[in-house]
């Protein structure tokens, strides 16, 4: 090997080199000098909990179908994310695939209890999804988990008012302390009366701010910032009561023990048969489940028909003023919906409609008479043989369904 | 066949190793049959993803099975084991063959191999049981990264080693490639698996992405297409059509490969210029590309015919016509608009088995096809296998592309019109999915067929069993494994 042919690849060689290092100066060390997103203002540093939780979200891969990032297209999933959103991340969770919804806002969409259930069992609220089922999740990490989705967005727990550095999540309600007393507790946004104290809150001046929903008068400040001294408990403090508050998956299951009986029939299918037995005499199967479905009706008639309309076909007179219309329960994706499903919607309402959540009027007994009338409509798309049949009385103890009205001849 | 042949068996074990470690041309096939065996596991758990997109709760209660734990153990098996390791065995034949001199340490090459395989079977024990530092293609925990950059490190002395003990003064293309990427992956590697280098905050997704873009510009094409330049010439017999489109695809490809890795962010909140570069740069990218591959399609003039009967000519070509296309699309989706419309879809994920399955898995089944018997000096054990495998392959490759790019317009479509899929009662990609799992099972059974192709030529005595005589030239000695 001669002088000259070393040369004639060293000097490339080198070249190429200079090249690459000018680039990877370029594109990843100027970044790394320039590119300084400031501390938010609106946004606070995890906890040691949200933290563990999103050590749980790495862990499990989550990152792999929800994206974390709110792009300026996605028209619905809440504010754009900005550079300064991820201050606080240790390491990145962009994702770069969505085979589920983006979760960069998630936090402050659904109560607690709505994640842990979604994560034990997501056919359970959402039929049809593939979300692979994570009840192998222990409860540390389900509630760590829980509470670094709870965290993120600018609805989230971690979410600070920019004006007043103060939480903006945090929230004075009357609210029953584990003790059993009805005390004044700084209580998140997403737990009980988020839907009804959004509603109120909001109606009073949404023009006004357009980028926050909430007025700033000295009454709404205290109610919401918390410069009372209940507000002031420190970070934890105030976490502890939001959920200790929260009626637990265990009590929810409970209720529905109690209930056994009825659950049972609504877990039946409510589709009519093409020919039906009019005039079979006696309690048939066929009857009791338009028996059940109607005393459903009646509740339904008082609670639901303004929005969802008396058929169920979602044309109630209140919906026409309604941005998001309320459902239409004869599309096919309500067919397959499980007693479950039903029970969550309407004890808890759906987040960002004006659904609201019905556990504060309705008994789960109530609540799963409704879910039968919803079976029967979603699944004979109408009001099918109830039609004839008579408008029960709201309110009637289930007892009395012995007595049962008639099918018509 | 005695796997000890030729080794005293009156010497203790650690002698006995040392020998096993030194017999020659044993690297090349070690780590072929190694990279074989891990795209096995790797396909096959690939195919256990895809299915669980279209069953969610297939293996229901199984942490180390679910979905989240095996795509990243997929991506890095398939990734580092099989293709990786198919590369690196075939750089062990070509190299020498092309310095005309011996690998620079046999011994070494192989204590590599172990260590490499030592590092992928830890990885996937890592990954499956939650040790993951979450960023892709940089999944591997610190305590796995560390050893596979020392392994890294000792690939650079054996390739430098044997590049330099030339005996063959001019450098042909296929050595600028190899040895110029056993420098540059080190340093890409470093960076992206924030082994010295770490930032927090959105910063990191552009380390992140620089990497997860250079571990394919910078280590999987540069290794693949430098092996393509010898493999096409060698089996064609004829000359490479141009030395001037050679220089040009190898200097511009560190030059524009480089710098594209912020196009899988541009919608995130990152500086406008970076992503503005990664553009520009993504689609000069058309240049290497174009000039490779008139290349390699001109130095096959008058002899296409030979796709019909040469089986490793017939890999290299395929992968050959999928890089054509990948790289086509590939500028065309990093542009902002296209990006915009089709970016988080399924569309990115057909792109990536398109580049890594179709263009790079093919290249290495091709080098495997080629260097086997030409080390082990045994014909294949069935030529008619061998044949079986491409089609599965092929077949599966094209089916789980178009089902996957479907799935994708479908995603970006129900998006722009503002009802994402996911939302209402039923999963409307369910029926694509499923698709893409069915060819997840072609291609796991094209790929038992060649380990099993593979184990009988090189442990069974039988020979060849339909007459195979593909390599005319075949080695008297080797065999040794």
């Amino acid at each position: 090997m001669n002088q000259f042919n070393r040369t004639n690849y060293i000097f490339p060689a080198i070249g190429m080199g200079l090249i690459l290092s000018a680039i990877i100066f370029v594109v990843v060390l100027i970044p790394r000098w320039t590119f300084r997103p400031p501390q938010p203002k609106d946004l606070r540093d995890y906890t040691s909990q949200e933290l563990r939780g999103r050590e749980v979200y790495t862990r499990e891969g989550c990152f792999y179908c929800h994206s974390m990032v709110s792009r300026p297209q996605d028209w619905d999933h809440g504010t754009k994310s900005k550079a300064s959103d991820y201050y606080y991340d240790e390491w990145h969770l962009l994702g770069s695939e969505r085979s589920g919804p983006d979760l960069s806002q998630i936090g402050g969409k659904f109560p607690d209890e709505y994640h842990v259930q979604h994560h034990r069992n997501p056919h359970s609220l959402k039929p049809g999804s593939i979300m692979p089922s994570y009840d192998y999740l222990s409860d540390q990490d389900m509630n760590d988990v829980t509470a670094y989705l709870q965290s993120l967005g600018s609805n989230g727990r971690r979410a600070l008012d920019p004006q007043t550095g103060k939480l903006k999540w945090a929230e004075l309600v009357d609210a029953k302390v584990p003790s059993g007393k009805i005390e004044k507790v700084a209580i998140w946004k997403g737990g009980a009366n988020f839907v009804a104290d959004r509603e109120r809150i909001a109606s009073e001046s949404y023009d006004q701010h357009p980028e926050t929903p909430y007025k700033y008068t000295a009454e709404v400040e205290e109610l919401l910032l918390g410069t009372s001294h209940e507000a002031q408990l420190s970070k934890g403090a105030v976490q502890a009561v939001a959920t200790a508050t929260f009626p637990t998956q265990e009590a929810l299951r409970e209720a529905r023990i109690e209930n056994a009986d009825v659950r049972a029939w609504t877990e039946v299918d409510y589709k009519e048969p093409a020919t039906a037995p009019r005039d079979t005499v006696g309690i048939t199967s066929l009857q009791k489940i338009r028996t059940i479905a109607n005393q459903g009706r009646g509740i339904y008639n008082q609670k639901c028909g303004s929005c969802h309309g008396l058929t169920g076909n979602g044309r109630g007179w209140a919906s026409a003023s309604m941005t998001k219309r309320a459902a239409n329960f004869w599309e096919d994706k309500f067919e397959n919906y499980r007693t479950d499903t039903w029970y969550w919607r309407i004890r808890r309402g759906v987040p960002g409609t004006q659904m609201p959540r019905w556990e504060f009027e309705l008994t789960p007994e109530q609540s799963l008479y409704l879910v039968a009338f919803m079976k029967y409509v979603s699944q004979n798309k109408g009001l099918g043989a109830l039609k004839g049949m008579d408008d029960p009385i709201y309110g009637i103890p289930p007892s009395s369904a012995k007595t049962s009205p008639q099918p018509p001849n | 066949m005695n796997r000890n042949e030729g080794l005293d068996s009156s010497l203790s074990w650690v002698d006995r190793f040392q020998s096993w470690l030194a017999i020659e041309g044993s690297a090349s096939t070690r780590f072929l049959f190694s990279g074989a065996f891990w795209g096995l596991v790797g396909t096959s758990l690939g195919l256990l993803a895809a299915t669980e997109y279209w069953a969610p709760d297939l293996v229901r209660g199984i942490p180390q099975l679910s979905f989240g734990r095996i795509r990243p153990t997929h991506v890095n098996t398939v990734g580092f084991g099989f293709i990786s390791m198919a590369m690196v065995g075939a750089n062990f034949f070509v190299i020498p063959e092309l310095c005309r001199t011996k690998l620079y340490s046999e011994k070494m090459a192989n204590l590599l191999m172990l260590a490499w395989n030592a590092v992928i079977a830890l990885g996937m024990f890592a990954l499956m049981n939650g040790y993951t530092e979450g960023r892709e293609y940089a999944e591997y925990p610190w305590w796995i990264d560390i050893p596979l950059f020392v392994a890294l490190l000792l690939y650079i002395v054996i390739i430098w080693g044997t590049v330099l003990n030339r005996q063959e003064k001019q450098l042909y293309v296929t050595v600028w490639y190899v040895a110029g990427t056993t420098l540059w992956f080190p340093v890409v590697f470093l960076i992206g698996n924030k082994i010295f280098f770490s930032v927090t905050g959105i910063g990191d997704s552009i380390a992140n992405w620089f990497y997860g873009h250079n571990i394919l510009g910078l280590w999987f094409t540069t290794n693949g297409i430098g092996l393509t330049y010898y493999f096409l010439p060698k089996i064609t017999k004829n000359p490479l059509y141009s030395h001037l489109l050679s220089i040009v695809g190898f200097s511009t490809i560190a030059m524009f490969y480089t710098p594209t890795g912020t196009h899988h962010l541009l919608q995130s909140p990152v500086p406008e210029w970076l992503k503005a570069v990664a553009v520009i740069s993504s689609v000069m990218l058309l240049i290497p590309v174009m000039s490779v591959l008139v290349n390699f399609f001109l130095t096959m003039k008058g002899k296409w015919n030979m796709v019909v009967t040469n089986i490793p000519l017939r890999f290299f070509i395929t992968a050959m016509w999928f890089y054509l296309l990948t790289c086509f699309t590939g500028p065309f989706q990093a542009t902002r608009w296209i990006n915009w419309y089709l970016h988080f879809t399924h569309w990115v994920v057909a792109h990536a088995h398109f580049a890594l399955l179709g263009t790079f898995g093919f290249v290495a089944w091709g080098a495997i096809y080629y260097i086997l018997p030409r080390v082990s000096g045994k014909q294949w054990y069935s030529r008619r296998l061998a044949t079986a495998h491409y089609w599965l392959t092929l077949t599966g490759v094209i089916i789980m592309i178009s089902a996957l790019t479907v799935a994708g317009l479908y995603q970006s479509a129900a998006w722009e019109e503002g009802t994402p899929v996911y939302r209402g009662g039923t999963y409307v990609l369910s029926p694509f999915m499923a698709t893409r799992a069915f060819s997840g099972l072609l291609i796991v059974l094209g790929q038992i067929l060649l380990f099993y192709n593979m184990y009988k030529t090189l442990f069974s005595r039988e020979g060849s069993i339909d007459g195979t005589t593909e390599p005319d030239d075949l080695p008297t000695s080797g065999g040794k494994i």
